[in-house]
């Protein structure tokens, strides 16, 4: 086994609290990224709660909308006319809570009958089941409850009956936002769209996959968050970076002696710049472990917010690879300098 | 006589630059060869050890080198300093362990393998440091000042050690030295001051005094110089 992993951990590990600096630059700075691209993953997440969990095999909503949350409506006669197009077999304009707690949907049925998020009691004043409220001046009653249903706006949602859901915000009765619809068992989803397309005039008609990706593209994007959260991401890596750079480039002078003995030895540059990159390489592992443990805790602390942070073993692999770059291209000012090092200088210690 | 394992010829150094810059070789020739300890000497600022480092890192992969501080890895066993110099030539081989112990019981530390640098003598740092230049068994070794920091008893062991080591009639030892009571382990004495080699003495007969050796190069240094 080369002597190569040996050098670079004595190296590091000889300054105590100089890799207790480099591993805590690593730490901060994975744990801001974390943070940012969790909340990025997690916001993604949020903005598409109700059409993941819609029962839909197709969209039909006013055209150009741009997110789930958008308010233009379709009027009730273009529900008849999808349902008369070959291979609907369903065209809804509700949809149904889901993750029921107590209570049940039939319940729902009840004059007033509403269903909430337990996470949401405090804010609209009840604290369970048989409790009143008001929306708008209606009284209404909570008879189901639900778990995990959360908004990532101020406005928590409430389900009830499509009627009474058009009187509490008032909209027309013969307006809904979105159709949802199911193809009949064997129709070709997309010969039933170019259908609905050819029939519907000024609508649009997506997939689930398309309308989640619109929705989740427009809150992210459209509106800067998902800017803002790369920002923050980005911010994180330059800070980690710099903090590596400069921990690893004063080790790499105070050893600057053995190096030169190194070369001095018969070393080539690139044995020495593997034990410089290995240093790197070592500290990020190290770093990345804590990073972790950290992104853990937090994860578990949001993970019943309104923007809860996500974590996936997909993001868990990017951030490890990430952090591996982030350490190796701090030892690039280190392995100039130590690039120039002349092995004469050993002679004249 | 065995065939040169060094050969320099016309060496020319300048140090520094501007006014401050100084001719510290100028001209040097010199061979060395299998089977005979060389010492090279002369007054400080010479150009011994100028020399002694150009040969050094012309010779990177045949020449092991030995310094007058030791330079050893604090962080690394006395085996793992050894080592170090197959592994920084990719050699980590099994074999690269085997040649390790053997290169320690040449110096008689084989039971010092797991000891690091400062569990050791000054002495035994040296014969450590001798260990890690033989360990690629190359066929030249350089060594500057080895016994500079010995009392006399370390100094003429490690002194015995590189005589023993020369008698190989593949390998050449060249140690810059100053002090005079080394002479006894020499072969041949090279003196150099200020940058030219002045004497060379063989078994107490003087085989060269040409004081025009420099005289030569100095005019042709011009287009011979290794410059800085």
């Amino acid at each position: 086994m080369s002597l190569i992993y040996r050098l670079a951990s004595r190296n590091l590990f000889h300054d105590r609290l100089r890799f207790i600096a480099t591993v805590v630059g690593i730490v901060f700075s994975i744990v801001l990224v974390t943070v940012q691209l969790g909340l990025y993953l997690g916001f993604g997440r949020v903005v598409t709660t109700m059409i993941d969990h819609a029962a839909a095999d197709l969209w039909i909503m006013p055209l150009g909308t741009k997110c789930f949350e958008d308010p233009s409506t379709l009027d009730e006669r273009k529900r008849f006319q999808a349902l008369s197009i070959n291979g609907v077999a369903q065209a809804a304009d509700g949809l149904l809570p889901w993750n029921l707690v107590e209570g049940s949907l039939d319940a729902l049925a009840i004059p007033g009958a509403v269903a909430i998020d337990r996470s949401y009691f405090g804010r609209l004043g009840v604290s369970g089941i048989g409790d009143s409220a008001e929306i708008r001046g209606h009284k209404v009653e909570v008879r189901a409850v639900t778990n995990g249903i959360r908004s990532f706006t101020t406005t928590p949602y409430v389900f009830t009956t499509l009627d009474r859901g058009r009187t509490y915000t008032g909209i027309s009765a013969n307006k809904a936002t979105y159709f949802l619809v199911r193809v009949s068992p064997g129709a070709d989803v997309e010969s039933v769209r170019r259908g609905l397309k050819a029939n519907l005039s000024d609508v649009d008609v997506l997939t689930t996959a398309e309308f989640r990706d619109r929705s989740r593209s427009f809150w992210l994007f459209g509106t800067g968050a998902g800017f803002a959260l790369f920002a923050g991401a980005l911010l994180g890596m330059i800070v980690g970076t710099v903090i590596v750079a400069q921990t690893l480039y004063s080790s790499t002078k105070d050893h600057l002696n053995e190096f030169a003995t190194l070369r001095a030895i018969g070393s080539s540059s690139v044995y020495i710049h593997k034990v410089i990159i290995c240093q790197a390489l070592i500290s990020a592992v190290i770093g990345f472990c804590f990073a972790a443990a950290i992104g853990v805790i937090v994860v578990a602390a949001t993970a019943d917010t309104a923007l809860p942070i996500v974590m996936t073993p997909a993001l868990t692999l990017v951030l490890f690879l990430l952090t591996l770059l982030m350490c190796v291209i701090s030892a690039v000012a280190a392995i100039v300098h130590v690039t120039r090092i002349d092995p004469v200088m050993v002679f004249t210690r | 006589m065995t065939a040169p394992v060094v050969e320099a010829v016309d060496i020319a150094k300048w140090l520094g630059t501007g006014a401050a810059q100084v001719q510290a070789l100028k001209g040097v020739s010199l061979t060395l060869r299998g089977g005979e300890l060389t010492l090279l000497m002369g007054p400080s600022g010479s150009g011994k050890t100028t020399l002694l480092s150009i040969l050094g890192c012309m010779l990177t992969p045949t020449r092991g080198t030995i310094f007058q501080s030791y330079h050893l890895f604090p962080t690394l066993t006395a085996a793992d300093n050894v080592r170090l110099a197959l592994d920084v030539r990719g050699d980590n081989s099994a074999r690269a362990l085997a040649k390790t112990k053997d290169a320690l019981a040449m110096v008689g530390l084989a039971h010092k393998a797991e000891a690091f640098p400062l569990e050791l003598s000054g002495g035994e740092q040296q014969r450590i440091a001798i260990a890690r230049a033989i360990v690629g068994q190359p066929s030249a070794i350089l060594a500057d000042e080895p016994t500079a920091s010995l009392d006399g008893e370390n100094g003429n062991a490690v002194m015995t050690l590189l005589a023993e080591i020369a008698k190989d009639r593949s390998r050449g030892v060249l140690v810059v030295a100053h002090d005079p009571r080394i002479l006894r382990f020499a072969d041949r004495v090279v003196h150099i001051e200020d940058g030219c080699i002045v004497r060379e003495e063989r078994g107490g007969a003087v085989l060269k005094k040409d004081e025009s050796d420099c005289a030569i190069h100095d005019h042709a240094e011009k287009h011979d110089a290794v410059q800085e």
